[in-house]
């Protein structure tokens, strides 16, 4: 059963979560939950956080599946929920500008031997953090990023470019190496 | 670091993406071997991409976490599957655009009768001022709020509705049909461009519905003291004390009040405060028109104040295999407009005007011909554009009538051949009147002869 769940196509795993079968939608977590992580992240530069946001995203998608009309677009529907939680999210809380400021002060970083990195990703501008967590969350292929962002490859690939550079200057500013 | 170093350095980058070379990779190579600075990139640059690529599958296992933790969530969550006994047609598409207003109206006197009410008792000089004001401050403070609608309609099923609100970002109210679960029709309020939609998911189909500023503001405002100037008028009573759903509430009651004035000939209103906690908790409203023939009966109750709205919650796309099946143009409160609408819908309806000027009336003297011709296939969305204009005379009317300018309606006895008989007449100036006839010429008139063509 399960086999056959993973072969399954976004559409017809969608047409049976809406007949209630949560294996099914079990299955379209397990397929889109890294890059609805990369997502969160993205947006939200904190790992903590991101948990609570990532599973907002999918709880919300279960409830509301029965008003997505293209099952076929799963992966951009499932997405752009996650992208509006954590704008609310970060509405909500005001926390656009406060954000750099506290956690320059109070970094929260979830923990674990990533703290320098969750730092720095914390501080990078959202228009370099979230191409990077989705190229690295989702195969680091650049086609990929490209079609995420909406931009030409040759495009992406120098967001990307910019994007290794600032956190590179973060990291070397944690390191006191500039 | 110069242009050579720049155009080394975006190559070892690109290196990084597909894990694939360069064609000159060479180049590269050799300028490595000549540029320290370009080196330490080189390895910084690995070394981040290691550092992210650790990340990520140490990510990965808190995703594979979270995703049991999701599933747990949502073992109990009941699945929201695809709308398959619920109908909403596109019959019945304009009443429900129109009871729509009527919706809105009650939730805003959900805020609005609190407000009156309070001031009121403080004029009074009442015991419980200290209550009231309590209630206001409540209300006044409260930006969104979301609660469900029970409505028992008499020419069309019976509905049960989500409702939320949120003054920064509009409304959204989810309507199922009684009894279902499935998720029949929404209908969304736009803020930003002055727009309602109205989804009818069964049907794959949608209305767009403009509204001008007027009524946009009057539907989203939420602002206590706006709303406080717009109902202060209203006279009420008191009705007493009731437990509801264990809670011990007071009530009171407002006869036909004039938010309903050209959408019903008659409406009451009762609100009902928790007197512990001093929210509204309850709101029941009855309203009728064309005599009795079309009945509404609704009860907002489950409210939910200041729960924390998003965006989110307010966003929604059309999918592209859904058809406009109407679209429902501003209302022009005006003579001009008027004279429009009483144009288009003799035009639509056979040569014949509203009986009575209500939107209510005017629907449902048309219903068999709305029938008819969506039966025959011959009822495009123009027409139903056309038809809809009525709403420009029935508020403009309720316009007159609020004004106090004396506005008589004679469409129950006037037809568009009738040229010398009045159709509508209103007070203009001292003792001047205008007349539009049956033809729709216009006229203005003093009281004498007003009095002779209405005795005709």
């Amino acid at each position: 059963m399960e086999l056959q769940l993973n072969e399954m196509s976004d559409e017809d795993l969608v047409a049976a979560s809406r007949e209630g079968n949560k294996n099914a939608y079990a299955t379209l977590v397990r397929r889109h939950a890294k890059k609805v992580y990369a997502v969160c992240v993205g947006i939200l530069g904190n790992v903590t956080e991101t948990e609570d946001i990532f599973q907002d995203t999918f709880v919300r998608g279960m409830t509301q599946i029965g008003s997505l009309r293209d099952a076929r677009s799963f992966a951009a529907w499932i997405a752009q929920i996650a992208r509006n939680l954590c704008r609310d999210h970060l509405r909500r809380q005001h926390r656009h500008r406060e954000l750099i400021e506290r956690q320059a002060e109070e970094p929260e970083t979830g923990g674990g031997d990533f703290n320098e990195l969750h730092e720095a990703l914390a501080k990078l501008p959202e228009k370099y953090r979230l191409p990077l967590m989705l190229f690295y969350f989702d195969g680091k292929s650049a086609d990929r990023l490209a079609e995420e962002l909406e931009m030409t490859r040759a495009g992406a690939c120098t967001r990307l470019f910019r994007a290794r550079n600032e956190l590179r200057k973060l990291l070397a500013k944690r390191d006191g190496t500039q | 670091m110069n242009d050579q170093c720049q155009d080394i350095r975006e190559k070892i980058a690109s290196a990084l993406v597909d894990d694939v070379l360069p064609t000159d990779w060479q180049t590269v190579e050799t300028h490595l071997a000549e540029c320290p600075g370009c080196r330490q990139y080189q390895e910084d640059l690995l070394e981040d991409d290691q550092l992210l690529t650790s990340f990520v599958e140490s990510a990965e296992q808190t995703v594979s976490r979270l995703e049991g933790q999701i599933m747990e969530s949502i073992e109990n969550t009941q699945v929201d599957a695809p709308a398959a006994g619920p109908r909403i047609s596109a019959d019945g598409l304009w009443r429900w655009t129109f009871q729509s207003r009527l919706i809105k109206a009650a939730a805003a006197a959900v805020v609005v009768l609190g407000i009156v009410f309070a001031i009121n008792l403080f004029d009074r000089g009442s015991g419980s001022n200290a209550v009231w004001a309590r209630v206001i401050k409540q209300v006044e403070d409260a930006k969104d709020f979301i609660c469900r609608v029970s409505q028992d309609n008499s020419s069309s099923p019976d509905l049960d509705m989500v409702k939320y609100h949120s003054t920064e970002f509009g409304e959204r109210t989810d309507i199922y049909r009684r009894g279902s679960d499935h998720l029949a029709a929404a209908q969304y309020l736009r803020q930003d461009d002055n727009t309602m939609y109205v989804i009818i998911h069964r049907d794959k189909s949608y209305a767009l519905v403009e509204l001008n500023e007027k009524q946009m503001a009057e539907m989203t405002r939420s602002s206590a003291k706006e709303l406080v100037e717009l109902f202060r008028s209203y006279e009420f009573e008191e009705i007493g004390e009731r437990t509801i759903d264990g809670v011990k509430a007071i009530g009171i009651e407002v006869k036909n009040p004039e938010i309903f004035a050209g959408v019903f000939d008659k409406s009451q209103i009762r609100l009902w405060v928790d007197r512990d906690t001093e929210w509204p908790v309850k709101i029941e409203y009855e309203a009728e028109g064309q005599g009795g023939k079309v009945r509404t009966n609704a009860v907002m109750h489950d409210f939910q104040w200041n729960p924390a709205l998003g965006a989110s919650d307010f966003e929604f796309e059309i999918p592209s295999d859904y058809k406009m099946i109407g679209q429902v143009e501003a209302v022009k409160n005006d003579q001009a407009g008027a004279i429009d609408g009483f144009r288009d819908y003799a035009d639509f309806a056979g040569g014949r005007y509203p009986s009575k000027l209500t939107v209510a009336t005017a629907i449902h003297d048309v219903e068999d011909e709305i029938s008819r011709r969506r039966r025959d296939g011959e009822l495009g969305k123009d027409d139903m554009t056309k038809f809809m204009r009525i709403q420009n005379a029935c508020a403009f009317f309720a316009e007159l009538d609020k004004e106090n300018k004396d506005p008589a309606y004679y469409g129950d006895k006037v037809g568009p051949r009738d040229f010398d008989k009045v159709l509508m007449r209103w007070r203009i100036d001292d003792g001047q009147y205008r007349v539009v006839y049956g033809d729709l010429r216009v006229e203005d008139v003093d009281a004498a002869r007003l009095g002779e063509l209405e005795d005709q």
